[in-house]
């Protein structure tokens, strides 16, 4: 399967490519009012306000950095559902096996959105549960 | 082969390091503006990027969404007894072996111009891939990629359209060339039956 290969500082995640809908850049949110620390408000995506979720504060507790490599990667969810994600060095994409992917106790109890490790010759690579960070998004549920 | 992957690898981390700036000033409010505008749907639907080509005499157009790799000229390793027109041997593509195709034979294009030089050392091979088959292609001369409004698509000649080599979408006409735009799933389709024959 095709998976989006993206950091968080140097720690490499990977998340399914069915639920990408697009890549763009960084953009300002019209909202920066959220409830939750996790989210930077919502953006103006194409017509639509749509929540915007960054990762590298919910991996780690410090904002994505400014930086030209930080995108927002736009998902949707099977009952067409959009969320924006923030994170750093969304440049590639990697062919994974999904039984490739091991299961790693204390890493899914502190993370419960990372159903998986990945260990490569360059590193190792966390899947990210969409499903799951959409629950997160729509329904509240608190991580981290 | 190691040179080639450390050049990769030292690439892909110059990269990295110059992505790692600072946004510009502007820079993130500029793409705010882009994206709250939305996308025309209707442009969307008749653009196509295409990499356009030389082979031989002929300039073609292939979807980029087929063309995986584009790469210098490199050995071509000969199958005994498993060769045909259209089949020439196969290629090492970093660390695989991928079957190299005469794309000119499959369309039948016959040189007929002083411009075209078959030796070896000169032109670029093209990774191209559909669906998981995967076929390696020897190219000329790249002219770029670009974008082709379909709408301008011109029909083939009725010369080339009764041929058993129709392999065209159509043709646009570009900076004083016609360009024949290749239709990606009839090759493919193509090349798996006769290549395999």
């Amino acid at each position: 399967m095709l998976y989006l290969l993206f950091l968080v500082k140097e720690t490499q995640f990977v998340l399914d490519t069915s639920y990408v809908v697009e890549i763009i850049h960084r953009i300002n949110p019209v909202d920066s009012v959220s409830t939750n620390q996790h989210f930077d408000g919502l953006i103006n995506y194409r017509g639509s306000l749509i929540p915007l979720l960054d990762f590298c504060h919910l991996y780690s507790g410090e904002r994505a950095a400014p930086q030209i490599h930080s995108r927002i990667m736009i998902l949707e969810s099977l009952d067409d559902r959009k969320i924006g994600v923030l994170a750093e060095g969304v440049m590639k994409t990697v062919e994974v096996n999904r039984n490739d992917f091991l299961e790693n106790s204390t890493e899914s109890k502190r993370n419960p959105y990372i159903s998986g490790m990945w260990n490569t010759p360059i590193g190792v690579v966390k899947n990210v549960d969409v499903p799951l960070i959409f629950h997160f998004c729509y329904e509240g549920v608190p991580y981290g | 082969m190691v040179d080639e992957y450390s050049t990769k690898n030292r690439n892909e981390w110059v990269i990295n390091e110059l992505l790692k700036r600072d946004s510009p000033p502007g820079y993130v409010e500029e793409w705010t503006e882009l994206i709250k505008q939305g996308k025309d749907e209707t442009l969307d639907e008749t653009l196509q990027s295409v990499l356009i080509f030389r082979s031989k005499n002929e300039w073609l157009a292939l979807s980029v969404k087929v063309i995986k790799d584009i790469m210098s000229m490199r050995t071509v390793h000969t199958i005994p007894h498993r060769m045909n027109d259209i089949l020439k041997g196969t290629v090492n593509v970093g660390g695989q072996l991928k079957l190299y195709i005469s794309l000119t034979n499959v369309l039948e294009i016959t040189k007929d111009s002083d411009q075209c030089n078959d030796t070896l050392e000169s032109g670029f091979m093209c990774l191209i891939s559909l669906d998981k088959d995967d076929w390696v292609i020897r190219v000329d001369e790249i002219f770029g990629i670009r974008r082709v409004v379909l709408s301008s698509l011109v029909n083939v000649p009725v010369t080339v359209s009764k041929s058993t080599a129709n392999f065209f979408k159509g043709i646009f006409h570009l900076d004083g060339k016609d360009i024949g735009y290749i239709e990606e799933e009839l090759l493919f389709y193509s090349l798996k039956r006769r290549a395999c024959d």
